[in-house]
């Protein structure tokens, strides 16, 4: 190999990604970590705090109840839309499913605030009229995270419906009509047609929803504000708070970087994936 | 055997739901926001008296909380193009970098892309505090930059994958022909390359934009200056008063809503397929 290939274009025209990667991404979580190393105690302070706990086992309990849904409402809704491709009420339904996933977060999560009001709000207002009791949305622990639930999975579905939808449409018809001709009734043919071929897809979309939406801002910090009395915090509205209201950076930074190595776990098994 | 009135109903009935759960929350949005104060504060399905007041009101910025509106628009259109602007020219050069159509060697193109793949599967919220520490040690908190730099950052990985799917689908015979004629590299690149990938310089841009207009976190942490403020940041110190104006605060929504909504609609094409393309096909 001569120097001319060595050093080319195609190296320097890299440049600024990797530059980006080095000083915006490997560098600062370098140094945040040797800032936690320069403070052990405040940081492991942090760390054994029950509020950091209690974050925790939110972040849990939100990551094991929004992907389930999420992904069984998006294989469901793609496969809605495929089944009735033909017919104009799948083009319908194609035609305002992504809203949500358009909107921007900061006003959709407005719009849930003011819905799921106690007394004023819309969601209440339809249940009253239906003859049901009202529903304390952000005012119980239970009903909070609730909120925060829907609230991700109405944003973020649309997005894995369609990633889905495009997966499924890849899928030659002809399997179908000859799994049919053989008799196979739709869950058959959803079990061995449709999974073997989508699997992959399914468990890489599963994965990267799962590693981003450890990172859910918005939906706690907007639509229930952690509230009741912060009992909805997770970790990273947690590290937030820490930093933007109390200008404690050790702790902010602590709370973040105690989650790294589950991420990074994650997205190994993800790059696996990709890669096979 | 398929029933045939089974087949006619569930799919109405199925919409129905559907466009249900996806309406509600914007619908309600929409009513409050034609509403009079006194009526925000009737539930109720429609405005009773529909009112263009709330609009008049943020547009004339006539009450304390939208006092600054317009300055507030500016500050989120002239950030979100500068994240445009850095991260697609990096998306750009990196996914020229890693496609086929640069010679490069084999190991460094999976470096490269494994540095945009990895970079990109990171949850963009968590690097939050440790970019606001960075910022913080070289004074630049309360810039422009601040933002730009660190979400051009985290959307360039993206742009880059589509980026790549685009130059690998332009055909080889073209660039080998320029080649023959002795143009360089870099020649073949901004006089062949780019033009060919329009379509693919508009989704990347368009998708920037709209990231850096959703984003929350990065400029409330790094922002501090009221003059500096982006909308969404001001949408979120709504919610922390009492008794407050909601159709006011849902005028601000839609009419923050309106440019992604409109680019959204124009370029779908191109943001779905870009999206599929560049999430999926690794």
């Amino acid at each position: 190999m001569d120097r001319r290939t060595l050093i080319n274009f195609g190296l320097i025209s890299s440049i600024p990604l990797l530059f980006c990667f080095c000083v915006f991404i490997v560098y600062p979580i370098i140094n945040c970590i040797t800032l936690l190393s320069s403070d052990p105690e405040v940081t492991w302070g942090m760390l054994k705090s029950p509020a950091y706990w209690r974050a925790f086992k939110n972040l849990l309990i939100f990551l094991y109840s929004a992907i389930p849904i999420k992904f069984a409402g998006a294989l469901l809704i793609s496969g809605f839309l495929i089944y009735y491709r033909n017919s104009i009420m799948s083009k319908i339904a194609g035609a305002f499913y992504l809203l949500p996933w358009a909107l921007p977060t900061v006003p959709a999560a407005l719009a849930f605030r003011w819905s799921l009001d106690y007394d004023y709000g819309l969601f209440n207002k339809i249940l009253t009229d239906l003859g049901l009791p009202k529903i304390p949305w952000l005012l119980s622990y239970h009903y909070a995270m609730l909120s925060i639930v829907i609230f991700h999975v109405w944003k973020w579905m649309p997005m894995w419906t369609l990633l889905l939808y495009a997966g499924r449409q890849s899928i030659p018809e002809e399997l179908y009509e000859a799994a049919m001709i053989d008799g196979a009734s739709m869950l058959r043919r959803f079990f061995h047609v449709t999974l073997p071929l989508i699997l992959k897809l399914y468990l890489i979309c599963i994965l990267l929803s799962l590693i981003w939406s450890m990172g859910e801002f918005e939906a706690i910090w907007l639509v229930t504000m952690a509230g009741p009395a912060g009992s909805t915090h997770t970790i990273t509205t947690l590290g937030f708070q820490q930093v933007f209201q109390y200008a404690n950076m050790i702790k902010g930074a602590s709370v973040y970087i105690s989650v790294l190595p589950m991420v990074f776990v994650l997205m190994l098994f993800l790059m696996l994936l990709f890669r096979r | 055997m398929r029933n045939r009135y089974l087949d006619k109903i569930v799919p109405v009935v199925a919409v129905i739901l559907l466009a249900i759960w996806t309406f509600l929350p914007f619908y309600n949005m929409v009513i409050t926001s034609f509403k009079t104060w006194e009526d925000v504060w009737v539930t109720s399905y429609l405005p009773q008296r529909p009112t263009l007041e709330p609009y008049i009101t943020v547009i004339t910025q006539s009450y304390f909380r939208v006092e600054k509106f317009w300055l507030w628009m500016w500050n989120s259109v002239r950030i979100a193009l500068e994240v445009m602007v850095i991260s697609v020219f990096i998306g750009l050069l990196a996914g020229y970098a890693i496609s086929e159509k640069s010679k490069f060697s084999r190991k460094m193109k999976s470096v490269v892309a494994n540095v945009s793949l990895l970079s990109y599967i990171f949850p963009v919220s968590l690097l939050s505090i440790p970019l606001f520490i960075l910022m913080y040690t070289y004074k630049l908190l309360n810039t422009d930059w601040s933002v730009s730099l660190s979400l051009a950052t985290l959307v360039s990985p993206f742009n880059a994958w589509m980026a790549a799917e685009y130059f690998n689908a332009i055909p080889k015979e073209i660039e080998e022909a320029a080649e023959v004629d002795g143009a360089s590299a870099f020649q073949r690149f901004r006089m062949i390359l780019l033009p060919l990938t329009m379509p693919a310089i508009i989704a990347l841009s368009v998708y920037s934009f709209l990231h850096s207009w959703n984003n929350y976190l990065y400029p409330l942490l790094m922002l501090s200056d009221e003059d500096k403020f982006v909308l969404p940041i001001v949408m979120g110190f709504f919610l922390s008063t009492d008794d407050s104006p909601w159709n006011i605060f849902m005028a601000v929504g839609i009419l923050y809503a309106i440019p992604p909504l409109l680019l959204y609609f124009l370029f779908k094409r191109y943001m779905v397929s870009g999206l599929f393309k560049g999430a999926v096909k690794v």
